[in-house]
Parts: C-alpha cells; sequence; structure tokens
C-alpha cells in the first residue's frame, strides 16, 4: 500500500467517524429531548397541573422527533450498504417511487 | 438506471465555484446591518427591555410581530415542496430546493425572536427546568424544533446526490463534500433507500407544517382577548403562512435569475404555475379575513367592536387597509390580468405580499393588546430603534443565510433536473396514459 493510499484510509476513517457521531448527536438529541419531556410530565404530575394534556402532548411530539431521528440513521446505513452492492436490483422509475 | 453527470449544468455550480464583486458587496451590506443590529440587543441586554417600544398594556411588539411573520414564510419550503412532490408535479424541480432553504433559515431565525423578546435570555432554561406543558407557549417550542429537525432533514436528504456531484468534481471543500455525502456512489440500491426516505419525509413533513403554524395561532386564540379568540385562527394564519411563503419565495427566485442567470432553469412558466397558487392564497387569504372580521362585527360584542373599529377607522386604519391593498388588490390586479402575470408583475406582488402579511402580523399583535379588557391605562405602541435594527438584522440574516448556502450547495437541484430530462418527459406520457379512459370502454358503450 503506497503512503498516498494509507493517507487516503486514514483520511476515510476520519470521515466515517464523524458521519457516525453526527447520528450519534441526533440519537443524543432524541434522548435529551425524550428526557426533558418525561421530566415536565412529572412536574405536571406533582403539582396536579393537566397531566393528561402534558402526556397527550407528548404523544405527538415524541413520533415527530423519533421519526426524523430514525429516517437519518435508515438513509445513512442503507446508503453504506447500497455502496457495497453495486450490481444489485435496478432502480426505480419515478412512478414506481411514488407508488412505494 | 439513471446516474446524474457531475460535468453537466455546470451554470448551477457557478455560484459555487466563482465569487463576483456583487456576492461580497450584498454580504457586507447585510453583514454591516447585522453588526448596528447585534449592537442594538448588546444594549438591550445591558438596559433590560425599557429599550424597546414595549410597556404596559402592550408587552408584545415588533420581536413577536417578526417570530410569526418568519415562522410563517418557512411555508414556503417544505409545505410548497413537498404538496408539489406529493403530487408529482413536474415543473417543481428547479424551485423545491430554494423553497427548502428558505424554510431552514426563517426558521432559525423566526424561533430565535422569542429569546430576543424575553429580554434575559438566559430565562429560556425555565423552558426546560419548569416548563408547562399544556401552556401554548411550551406547544411552540416544541412544534417548532420538531419542524427544524424535519424540514432540515427534508432540505438534507434531497441534497445528498448533488452533495456528491460537488464531491467529484473535486474543487473545493472535499472534506466537507465527503463528510455530508454519506458514501453517495448512486448505486440503485442507494437510491431506493434515498427515493423511500424522500417519500416519507415529504408525507410526515406536511402535518407538522401545518401544525406550527396552527399553534403559533394559539398563543393569540387560546386567551380570551377581544380580536384574538377565534375558532378559524388556526387555518387563518396557516393559509397566511403560505401565502407568505410563496411571495418570499417568489422574491428569491427572481434574485438569483437574475443574478446567477438562471433564466434556462427557472423559467416564465414556472413563474406562471407559482403565481396562481399565489392568486389562489389571495383569493383564500380574504375569504378568511373577511370571515373573521364579519363575525366579530355581526356579533356587535362591545369589546369585541373597540378593537375591530380600532382597525377599521381608529389609529390603525391606515395599516389595515393598506393590508387589504398589499395583499388583496394588487396581487389580484397583477395575477389575475394575463398581461401583467410576467416576472415584475410577480415580483412587484410578490413584494406587496410580503409588506402586507408583515402588517397582518402587526394588526394582529398591537390593537388586542392597545385595548386591553382590564381597566388600566391605555397606551399607544411605538416600536424603538432597537426593534426596527433587530428587524433589519434578521432580514440581513436571512441574505447572509442564503448567500451562504449558494455558496457551498447548488441552489438548483442538480440530479433532479438531469433525472427530469431523462426520465421524466417518458414517464408522465406513460402516467397521462393511465389517467385516460381505455378506449375498450368506449367500444362497450357503443
Amino acid at each position: 500500500m503506497s503512503a498516498t493510499d494509507r493517507h487516503s484510509d486514514a483520511y476515510l476513517k476520519l470521515i466515517f467517524l464523524a458521519q457516525i457521531a453526527s447520528i450519534t448527536m441526533m440519537w443524543m438529541f432524541l434522548v435529551s429531548v425524550v428526557l426533558w419531556i418525561l421530566h415536565l410530565v412529572n412536574v405536571a404530575r406533582e403539582l396536579h397541573d393537566a397531566l393528561t394534556a402534558s402526556i397527550g402532548l407528548s404523544l405527538i411530539v415524541l413520533p415527530a422527533y423519533s421519526l426524523v431521528a430514525a429516517i437519518l440513521t435508515f438513509v445513512f446505513f442503507g446508503l453504506r450498504r447500497g455502496a457495497r452492492s453495486e450490481n444489485d436490483e435496478p432502480g426505480e422509475s419515478e412512478g414506481e417511487r411514488h407508488d412505494s | 438506471m439513471f446516474k446524474p453527470d457531475p460535468f453537466k449544468d455546470d451554470t448551477l455550480f457557478e455560484p459555487i465555484e466563482k465569487t463576483g464583486r456583487a456576492f461580497w458587496l450584498i454580504f457586507g451590506v447585510s453583514f454591516a446591518v447585522f453588526v448596528v443590529g447585534l449592537g442594538y440587543y448588546v444594549q438591550q441586554l445591558r438596559n433590560g427591555l425599557g429599550v424597546t417600544g414595549m410597556m404596559q398594556p402592550v408587552t408584545w411588539g415588533f420581536y413577536i410581530i417578526n417570530f410569526v411573520f418568519f415562522i410563517g414564510i418557512s411555508h414556503a419550503g417544505t409545505l410548497i415542496s413537498a404538496i408539489l412532490r406529493l403530487t408529482q408535479a413536474e415543473w417543481r424541480r428547479p424551485i423545491t430546493r430554494m423553497a427548502e432553504v428558505i424554510t431552514a433559515i426563517v426558521l432559525a431565525i423566526g424561533g430565535l425572536h422569542p429569546i430576543i423578546d424575553l429580554g434575559r435570555p438566559d430565562r429560556v432554561l425555565n423552558v426546560f427546568r419548569a416548563g408547562r406543558l399544556q401552556s401554548p407557549l411550551l406547544w411552540d417550542v416544541t412544534c417548532i424544533t420538531a419542524y427544524f429537525a424535519a424540514s432540515t432533514v427534508y432540505l438534507f436528504l434531497p441534497l445528498i446526490p448533488d452533495i456528491a456531484l460537488l464531491r467529484d468534481r473535486k474543487k473545493k471543500f472535499h472534506w466537507l463534500y465527503s463528510f455530508l455525502s454519506w458514501g453517495w456512489k448512486g448505486t440503485p440500491a442507494q437510491w431506493k433507500v434515498l427515493n423511500r426516505a424522500i417519500n416519507i419525509m415529504m408525507i410526515a413533513v406536511i402535518p407538522i407544517a401545518v401544525s406550527v403554524h396552527t399553534v403559533i395561532s394559539y398563543i393569540f386564540a387560546m386567551t380570551l382577548q377581544p380580536g384574538w379568540h377565534s375558532t378559524i385562527f388556526g387555518p387563518y394564519f396557516v393559509v397566511g403562512a403560505i401565502f407568505s411563503g410563496i411571495a418570499a419565495l417568489f422574491i428569491v427566485m427572481i434574485a438569483f435569475r437574475k443574478a446567477f442567470h438562471l433564466e434556462g432553469y427557472l423559467k416564465e412558466i414556472h413563474f406562471q404555475q407559482l403565481s396562481k397558487l399565489l392568486l389562489a392564497m389571495s383569493v383564500l387569504w380574504f375569504y378568511f379575513t373577511f370571515c373573521e372580521y364579519l363575525t366579530g362585527t355581526y356579533g356587535g360584542e362591545p369589546r369585541e367592536m373597540t378593537t375591530i373599529m380600532y382597525k377599521f377607522s381608529g389609529p390603525y386604519a391606515p395599516f389595515f387597509w393598506t393590508m387589504v391593498i398589499f395583499n388583496f388588490v394588487i396581487p389580484m390586479v397583477f395575477l389575475s390580468n394575463r398581461k401583467l402575470r410576467k416576472v415584475p408583475g410577480i415580483l412587484i406582488a410578490s413584494i406587496a405580499v410580503v409588506i402586507g402579511m408583515w402588517l397582518e402580523r402587526l394588526i394582529i399583535v398591537v390593537p388586542t393588546l392597545e385595548n386591553p379588557a382590564l381597566p388600566v391605562m391605555r397606551s399607544i405602541y411605538i416600536p424603538s430603534m432597537t426593534e426596527i435594527a433587530l428587524l433589519a438584522a434578521a432580514v440581513a440574516v436571512f441574505v447572509m443565510g442564503f448567500l451562504g448556502f449558494s455558496k457551498l450547495f447548488p441552489l438548483i437541484s442538480v440530479w433532479e433536473c438531469q433525472e427530469g430530462r431523462a426520465l421524466s418527459v417518458s414517464e408522465t406520457s406513460e402516467r397521462i396514459e393511465t389517467y385516460l379512459p381505455d378506449a375498450e370502454a368506449q367500444h362497450v358503450r357503443d
């Protein structure tokens, strides 16, 4: 292996680590939001302050955050897997894409 | 298999690879305005909200008006882009990226305004420590952050193939494009994953966007204040948001088309198609405004009437009637007339709508507060230089954000344009064939 290749390998590894870090940060953000909302629900419970409203809002908000984190993770690992399988199934057409 | 070519459509990469003098001039002026605004903000931090025009009972002024206005503009992007993608409108291809960028930038700007309005920004920590989830103010916090996350992801996903094109052109910032392209090679499996994710996001983002402006209307509508306590405020705000968003999108499209010679991409037909949507939104906005004021006036409740007359013929009458002219009369004149519905006419109508919608936010927020329900002393709100400077700074940040984005990424989706040329003509013809009645059905009838 040449020095350039080794440099290129290290460069790619560094970029991969940065990408993993960004995905991890997204999940850490999600976990912080969940913890924050649980804390607020607990505050509402302690103060006897419309607990059901707090739980209702949490049920709406948390899936939205989770979806965003899940989609990013799905795309990140999907693209990495897809990059390795160059010759698998053919690409979708516009029509098929919207049908899926 | 479709594979975009990194060395085609050079015009779209030119803003990234070449920087003209005009760019630095506009960026420099915007930066100067931003620095002046920052200076005024520091003064506000030192002296408190006393440097603003706000006082009892008018405790919401320019900052909350700007908050509602900027969040409204954010509906340009995600909502319009998602709806056009969902309906497979082929003319969307050169438009969607700009719309999505507007959303991400103005959401960040708008979201900061309540913190500026707090006077002491450290108090925002109270939201995390002891917020009350049943308060509409906290619904705003959660909805706007969720929308910001969703719209940023919705901007990023369709950007991945273009980032890979920039990486493959190997001009500059190679490390950044390698980091952001997530190993994109354009294999069939990667296209499948990306298209599936974009499809999920385009559907998910529509209810999130609608919920955001509905929830913003709730900070007014959930009170019992005259002029605010209204059941139609949710849809009224959403309609106004989409309306102002399309107008802002037009202004950006026209400016960048002129600056970067994008006439071959942003054609007259794109303006024609989108202007019909702007006209429809103008009519819808007028309908909602009419409903809102008719029910209030017909009921004749004394406190409600005081606020309404304050807008119709009182101190806010110039703003109210300017709003009606800017949001309804001017768009009707310029957009319903085929001869005037050209780029200059659309630009005039769009500027009028953006100003008119800002006035609408002013008319919603301030007159109600100037006519309090409690028997306290009334006062007239006059914005201070601090508030005006911070409004100018917010606009400057928007300009800098957009210019900054244009230096790093293509403002028109390169791969979507190339895909459109390569595939969509035949696919659209096939799709149209499926819409048409079968020839055999005609035979059976005969």
